[in-house]
């Protein structure tokens, strides 16, 4: 047990300076350097050169490298090029915005992707399925973009119900979250549906049966556990993807949310704060897949001795 | 919950509603099995899909203009007689560019999902069969990859590669795969203490046959259902990087970008955003139902 | 508009249902709603005083947030928009571009241009209280030197060669050679005058932010969504600019981050902003109608222009160059692509600047799609039955260049159009500006679409200079005597003069054609008519010292 969870944290850990290896190559592979944007249109070679030495972006990368880990490893994720700040800082003050909106999306998307799944697969055939089906297709159909502005549109500028932009006001939440529900919601409810419809035709359903178990024990022990694994699955996938920020409803409502950061810290080739950032996102990963191997152990008990 | 359970107790107790594996169909031919369960789900989705194939095909005979063809005089007409769509900011027939456009969205799903599925599937099913070491280096490179930002790896392969729709497709599927991989191997990690896979491994059978003969068709449905629902979700991320600049460049009719930059002018020229809107989304709604159909038609359980 | 009641009906209708209960949302309009609380406070207090006369909160939105409010830090798109308001500078520019007294009273020239003396307005104070003096001055120039490296106006800083105190109301900068750009280096908003203590400050303990004498001080800064302003109530060394020179009517002054175009559009509409800039032609002519909005026009010191990248065969010479000039349409792509929203230019400066000679028309390569296949012909090119040309084998074709900035795609979609017509094809590549500015930079185009914006035609040295090859020359252009003109207009003061060299320069670069100029653009202010005294200086800064909150 004790080995087991030590071999997952060396893991995670595996993961994370890979991942921040990969990105510092990838980012020096990127053309166009931090220097170039922060001395603007005007710069000479010479105020160039100055720049790229200020920044450290002259020494070889595995110089550069250690010396991001040896910080890291102290807690230090250095200094944003562009601002200055330290690049924790500047994550931590978007944080609260995105955790709010990823928890608000997830949630509503679970309860009406669950329901419609659920009763869809419990009316298979009916015309109840076509309909919330044809729902669930409708919502996996329309671009995120498309449906924020018209959201906003009639809630906002028309019906003026709603607040426009921003988070001053909490009732600010709700049409972003929305917007992202949509999706997500019509996904889960899809994935619930055909998950339910595989595991109540199963083999070991008809097996539960006939050892004489009773229904609801049939139900809940079995059926509602086992078709809850893909769902579980991508649950972690939406949830790992929303904490990484949701850049198009984060420009469109105006939230200060941590997916605009990061977009133009890459646009500006701000180093620290895109590797602060991707690093933020991997431990992100690392923690929720951790959850969902937990959660998978939880409802299905054979693979209950290989989560941890 | 009490409404679950009599469902369940009715599906249960009515073989005939949802036929099991038995020896008595095993014996049914091909065809009449096929018969029974094509749904109409399969025929109004084969239906689409076969109508945007056509009219992927015969683009350049369908539509009245050239996609690029600029007409300056006739900046942002509503819908008419003739432009059907109206006309964009730089004059250009908008049936036009959405039926060339449907070109590229065929390209888009069938790149994008194939990268992806392949990528995915296949280290999936090797890593939950084989377990082990195996198992976890694969699982460590998914992690890796899966916790890499999205929107970075586009950036970097449009970056290297330059930006065009293809490079775009690319990396929305490579970041898809991850996804794949995970349906994959979790299923295989479930279906390898079945009985009846354990039974194939104790007469001997080898592990490829067992894979792909008794394995894979365990998650195929799933796999079917994911990859349609990936297919819809490459079209619209292709809009998304447009929206970031990273998509297709102009002048490409490729319906994500119509979108994108018809947004602005959402208020003063609806159809911009509305008609590609539709097109996009019976698009994906075709898949959906297609999947769905093909579903019920080739579950391997039913 | 019909389209989006229907939908919002049926919507409001199926929600309503669902619910079964009529939700009792605040009736108040989101303004109320979504304003700050500091905002709500002072439109109360205003109604008990004299109505109208003072208070108000002004909302503008901004795109992106500046990354520090540091005036000589990377110049980030809304530093140059905020800094103005919290830092004064020396000296500043009216809407004629003519030089006015701010911080400095009074100035002389020597007579040989190398040294120039300011005489500093006395009684004026830092926003920390600190006496703003000579020393500030010094200070603030020497830090400059020292890490303003991140500055577009570290060159024009550079030039200077000592800076001396003389007393504490006069200052004296030297320089080696005369510095002609130099007034409108002291005019940007990046040389905004910092309190030494406040910079000291900021050193020791990495916190906190500068300080200037502006009209304004700053309050609250929530990041990523807005910045707080409020109004300096010390302050009445204001800029001849405004009428008001003391402090602001304004009790605040607040910029509401919106990063996309549409939202900015809406949140005008809902009151959530009263200013907002327009770059997209069918947002103006949507708002004109508006009768809560005003709309004001100005030009700015930017030109939108196509380069040839000048090294790149066949590019590389002058009479292909010319030739293909002639195939663009700028009237087609102003009336087109901008919906009539910019001006044609045929001259390498705008005419806000000094040194603009509209007589250099004449030099100007004007839409002929016949003479450039013509010319074509003449040249050798061959043309082949689909309308394509080649010469020596080489087909005539090329890359176009640009960034992924709002209206570029469709004049690039454009120029691709119009090039077709003459049997050209190119092929479009939008990339976001820092890898336009490394392709140029590695020479990885044929044409390239882009835009400055130059307070000084010194402009023409940044961005045609020989020195600047790889990095802001992205032509890659070199012509010696060009050069030598161009170096002569940056120590030539007698502006007459000046004006005469920059024209002569333009009569030689149009003669090479290393670019066709395209346009100037044009860019809209809205605002809400609750606020009345807007005015748009010059770069387009909105000056606000007159603005008063006429209410509703």
């Amino acid at each position: 047990m004790t080995i087991q969870l030590a071999r997952r944290l060396l893991g995670a850990a595996t993961t994370l300076a890979v991942v921040s290896l990969i990105t510092l190559v990838a980012l020096q592979a990127t053309p166009g350097d931090a220097a170039t944007g922060m001395v603007g249109d005007s710069a000479s070679t010479m105020q160039l050169q100055t720049m790229r030495a200020q920044l450290g972006l002259d020494q070889p990368l595995p110089v550069q490298y250690a010396t991001y880990i040896v910080k890291a490893l102290r807690g230090d994720l250095g200094h944003s090029y562009i601002s200055n700040k330290p690049v924790l800082d500047l994550m931590l003050e978007r944080l609260p915005c995105t955790i709010v909106l990823a928890l608000c999306a997830i949630t509503l998307a679970l309860m009406i992707g669950m329901t419609m799944g659920i009763a869809a697969a419990l009316r298979a055939g009916t015309k109840t399925d076509t309909l919330l089906m044809s729902g669930a297709a409708l919502g996996l159909a329309i671009p995120t973009f498309w449906s924020a502005l018209v959201l906003m549109l009639i809630f906002s500028v028309n019906l003026r119900v709603l607040p426009l932009i921003g988070i001053d006001h909490p009732l600010g939440f709700v049409l972003p979250s929305i917007t992202l529900a949509l999706p997500t919601a019509a996904a889960i409810a899809r994935l619930m549906r055909s998950s339910l419809l595989d595991v109540l035709r199963s083999d070991y359903v008809r097996t539960a049966h006939a050892k004489g178990l009773m229904p609801r024990r049939v139900l809940t022990h079995h059926i509602v556990r086992n078709s809850l694994l893909p769902v579980v699955t991508m649950l972690g996938l939406h949830l790992g993807h929303l904490l990484g920020g949701a850049f198009i409803v984060e420009t469109i409502f105006a939230l200060p949310g941590l997916g605009r950061l990061t977009v133009q810290a890459i646009f500006d080739r701000d180093y620290p704060l895109v590797l602060g950032a991707t690093l933020f996102i991997a431990a992100m990963y690392v923690i929720i897949n951790f959850l969902v191997d937990l959660a998978h152990g939880w409802l299905d008990p054979h693979v209950a001795h290989e989560a941890i | 919950m009490t409404s679950l359970t009599r469902t369940t107790v009715r599906i249960l107790k009515n073989p005939t509603a949802t036929p099991l594996r038995t020896g008595a169909r095993r014996r049914q031919t091909t065809e009449a099995r096929l018969r029974a369960r094509i749904t109409p789900s399969l025929w109004i989705g084969s239906g689409m899909g076969a109508t945007l194939l056509l009219i992927a095909l015969f683009a350049p005979l369908i539509a009245p203009y050239a996609p690029d063809q600029v007409m300056a005089g006739a900046r942002l007409a509503p819908p008419n007689s003739t432009n059907l769509f109206g006309t964009d900011a730089l004059g250009r027939d908008l049936f036009s560019r959405v039926v060339h456009g449907a070109r590229l969205a065929v390209w888009t799903m069938l790149f994008g999902a194939s990268i992806a599925a392949w990528l995915g599937v296949i280290p999936g099913l090797v890593a939950g069969y084989v377990g082990g070491w195996l198992d976890q280096l694969l699982s460590r490179v998914m992690e890796i990859a899966m916790a890499f930002p999205g929107i970075l790896l586009a950036l970097i392969i449009v970056a290297r590669l330059g930006p065009s729709l293809n490079n775009a497709i690319l990396a929305i599927g490579i970041v898809s795969t991850p996804g794949f991989y995970r349906l994959t191997r979790a299923h295989t990690i479930s279906a390898r203490k079945l009985l009846y896979v354990e039974a194939a491994r104790a007469i001997g059978a080898n592990d490829a046959r067992i894979m792909f003969r008794h394995i894979a068709p365990n998650f195929l449905p799933s796999l079917i259902v994911m990859v349609t629902m990936r297919a819809g979700l490459m079209l619209l991320a292709s809009g998304g990087l447009s929206f970031i600049g990273l998509g297709a460049q102009p002048p490409s009719p490729e319906w994500g970008a119509l979108l994108a930059t018809g947004r602005t002018y959402m208020e003063s020229a609806p159809w911009l955003t509305i008609l590609p809107g539709v097109c996009l989304t019976l698009t994906i709604i075709g898949t959906n139902l297609l999947g769905d159909g093909l579903r019920d038609a080739l579950d391997p359980h039913i | 508009m019909k389209f989006y009641k229907i939908l919002a009906v049926m919507i409001a209708a199926i929600i309503m249902l669902g619910c079964a209960r009529a939700t009792p949302v605040s009736t108040s309009t989101p303004t109320q709603a979504t304003s700050s609380s500091t905002s709500v406070a002072l439109a109360k207090s205003s109604s008990s005083a004299t109505p109208n006369l003072n208070g108000g909160t002004l909302v503008r939105a901004m795109t992106s947030e500046p990354a520090s409010l540091d005036p000589q830090g990377a110049a980030t798109s809304g530093l140059s928009l905020v800094t103005p308001y919290l830092f004064d500078t020396l000296v500043t520019m009216d809407a004629n571009k003519q030089l006015v007294p701010l911080l400095a009273e009074s100035w002389q020239t020597s007579d040989d241009g190398k040294a120039i003396t300011l005489k500093l307005k006395t009684g004026v104070t830092f926003q920390d209280g600190t006496p703003f003096n000579a020393e500030a001055v010094r200070f603030t120039f020497k830090r400059f030197k020292e890490t303003g490296t991140k500055s577009p106006i570290y060159d024009g800083v550079k030039q200077i060669e000592d800076i001396q105190v003389l007393d504490d109301q006069s200052v004296r900068f030297t320089f080696k050679e005369p510095a002609a750009n130099f007034w409108s280096t002291l005019a940007m908003p990046y040389a905004g005058i910092i309190s030494p203590d406040s910079a000291r400050k900021v050193a020791e303990t990495g916190k906190g932010n500068l300080i200037g004498t502006g009209a304004f001080i700053l309050a609250e800064w929530k990041a990523g969504q807005s910045l707080t302003l409020k109004r300096n109530p010390n302050y009445n060394w204001g800029a001849p600019i405004t009428q008001n020179r003391a402090a602001p009517y304004l009790d605040a002054l607040v910029f509401k981050v919106i990063p996309d175009a549409t939202t900015q559009l809406a949140a005008l509409q809902t009151g959530d902003v009263d200013v907002i800039f327009i770059n997209q032609p069918d947002h103006i002519a949507k708002l004109k109608n508006d009768p809560n909005l005003q709309l004001i026009e100005t030009q700015l010191n930017s030109l939108i222009y196509f380069a040839f990248n000048c090294k790149k065969p066949p590019f590389n010479d002058v009479r292909v160059r010319q030739a293909l000039s002639r195939a663009i349409n700028k009237e087609e792509i102003v009336q087109v692509a901008l919906g009539g929203v910019g001006k044609v230019a045929n001259t390498y400066l705008p005419p806000t600047l000094l040194g603009y000679d509209a007589s250099l028309k004449t030099y100007a390569l004007g839409y002929d799609p016949k003479q450039a296949q013509a010319e074509l012909k003449a040249l050798g090119f061959t043309q082949a039955s689909s309308g394509t040309w080649e010469k020596d084998g080489q087909p005539l074709k090329g890359l176009l260049l640009t960034s992924n900035r709002a209206p570029n795609d469709a004049i690039a979609a454009l120029i691709q159009a119009q090039f077709k017509a003459i049997g050209v094809p190119l092929e479009i590549q939008q990339l976001d500006s820092k890898a336009v500015t490394d392709a140029t930079a590695a020479g990885k185009f044929d044409f390239l679409l882009y835009r400055y914006d130059w307070n000084d035609p010194d402009a023409l040295n940044i961005y045609l200079g020989s020195d600047r090859i790889g990095t802001t020359n992205r032509a890659a252009y070199s012509n010696p005597a060009v050069d030598q003109w161009l170096a002569q207009g940056a120590r030539e003061l007698d502006a007459t003069k000046r004006a005469k060299i920059y024209s002569e320069a333009q009569k030689l670069i149009m003669q090479d054609a290393p670019w066709q100029p395209l346009y100037i653009p044009v860019d809209v202010m809205a605002f809400s008519k609750r606020f009345d005294g807007i005015k748009l200086g010059f770069m387009g800064r909105m000056l606000v010292n007159d603005v008063r909150f006429v209410g509703k």
